[in-house]
């Protein structure tokens, strides 16, 4: 037993030499390209953002952000981040990304934003694993389903309204595709009724 | 030099089956252009790296030194994607990643560049990687033109550089299967299709008694 180790030995030790060098060049490469990471990240969820509240506003949007978690109004209990827009000192808006919205492959996620009157501003769709060419038409870049969410709110749409027009609802049903879009009004309605309920609490 | 590589006796669909992983998300020319050039700058260089170190190592221990060799080259590269072209690492999503246990990848650098001099490995990486740059820009090109009736969308040359900003063209039109997966498939199929109508194979085999 003993002799067989030492006899590998010389063998492993260019190896494990190598394995060095290899984890000292990935650190070195990881400590240049972590700040330009960051910052590349940043912009990528910036664009996001200013893509449903283009309200104006002049706060570091990203920055001003808080973390919120509730298992009653956000599926799966996921931390959801809100994003807080102020013009002058006065708020805005929020932008809720990301809300989870259950889809027919798992979660779908959303950026939805919200002006300070309780208004949606409009709803995105981050990422998604609906099945192609039906529930995928969630997606903003697929169809325009998801502008139907423009300018709704509690006080303009009725608690019955929030649903597909087969279901007796306001918005677009998706031809093949009935549990995507059911996700998705759903999720959003909760945003909406979870601000309505913690709007002091959210721009404190 | 790349069709050179693809007449020898070498089954090369076999080799293509080992593919798919990353030519699935080839939706559009501008992934498939660049996960190809990834490719290409990936084999030339792991084959350089082992084919320089292979004596240092002993024969037993070529699967972890393999191992070390690609993984570090593709976290590499990795980074390099997240600096310069962040949204398409975001496209590559967790395949990128995985690459570093594709078969294909494993298998010719075990095959070749552990066998083969400097000069002969980094000329067998670059066939080997011509051939699935080709492959994959041909899929881009197949499945953006059939899903979005598009070509490019994402490119722009301004004359000294190339920018490239992924995003899916705004369209509601075009074929849905070549925008899923299977599309990568389909458009390899008809390839393999048209290389074995090409070498008379398909004609060959027919043509053999039951």
């Amino acid at each position: 037993m003993n002799e067989r180790v030492s006899n590998a030995l010389p063998a492993l030790l260019p190896l494990l030499f190598l394995a060095v060098i290899c984890a000292g060049i990935l650190m070195m490469a990881g400590s240049l390209s972590r700040d330009r990471i960051e910052s590349n990240r940043r912009t990528a969820q910036l664009r996001l953002i200013a893509e449903v509240m283009y309200l104006p506003y002049d706060n570091d949007l990203l920055s001003d952000r808080l973390q919120i978690s509730d298992r009653d109004y956000f599926a799966a209990g996921t931390p959801v981040g809100v994003y807080r827009a102020h013009k002058d000192g006065q708020p805005i808006g929020l932008v809720f990304m990301p809300v989870m919205a259950s889809g027919y492959n798992g979660l779908i996620e959303l950026a939805v934003g919200v002006t300070y009157n309780g208004e949606l501003t409009g709803v995105r769709v981050h990422q998604h694993r609906e099945t192609a060419g039906l529930g995928d038409q969630i997606h903003q870049n697929r169809s325009s389903w998801i502008s139907g969410f423009d300018q709704r709110s509690l006080a303009n749409t009725p608690v019955a309204a929030w649903g597909v027009s087969s279901d007796g609802g306001d918005f677009d049903q998706i031809s093949g595709a009935t549990i995507s879009p059911r996700g998705v009004i759903k999720a959003v309605r909760n945003t909406l009724d979870y601000y309505a309920i913690h709007k002091n609490e959210l721009y404190k | 030099m790349a069709i050179d590589y693809t007449t020898t006796d070498k089954p090369v669909s076999a080799e293509l089956l080992l593919i798919p992983p990353l030519l699935a998300l080839s939706t559009t020319l501008i992934i498939s252009f660049t996960a190809g050039l990834m490719f290409l700058f990936l084999f030339a260089a792991i084959a350089v790296s082992v084919s320089l170190l292979r004596h240092f190592i002993s024969w037993r221990l070529r699967i972890p030194f393999l191992l070390l060799i690609i993984a570090t080259w593709i976290s590499l590269f990795e980074m390099v994607l997240m600096v310069y072209f962040y949204g398409l690492r975001e496209q590559f999503g967790v395949y990128l990643p995985l690459l570093a246990c594709n078969s294909l990848v494993f298998s010719v650098a075990e095959e070749y560049y552990l066998r083969l001099p400097l000069r002969l490995s980094l000329q067998h990486a670059v066939r080997t990687g011509l051939v699935i740059f080709l492959l994959f820009v041909t899929t881009g090109t197949f499945r953006e033109l059939l899903a979005f009736g598009s070509l490019g969308t994402g490119m722009t040359w301004t004359g000294s550089a190339l920018h490239l900003d992924p995003h899916l063209p705004d369209t509601v039109t075009g074929l849905a299967i070549t925008r899923a997966a299977p599309g990568a498939f389909l458009c390899l199929g008809l390839l393999i299709a048209l290389w074995n109508y090409c070498t008379g194979r398909y004609r060959g085999a027919r043509q053999q008694p039951a």
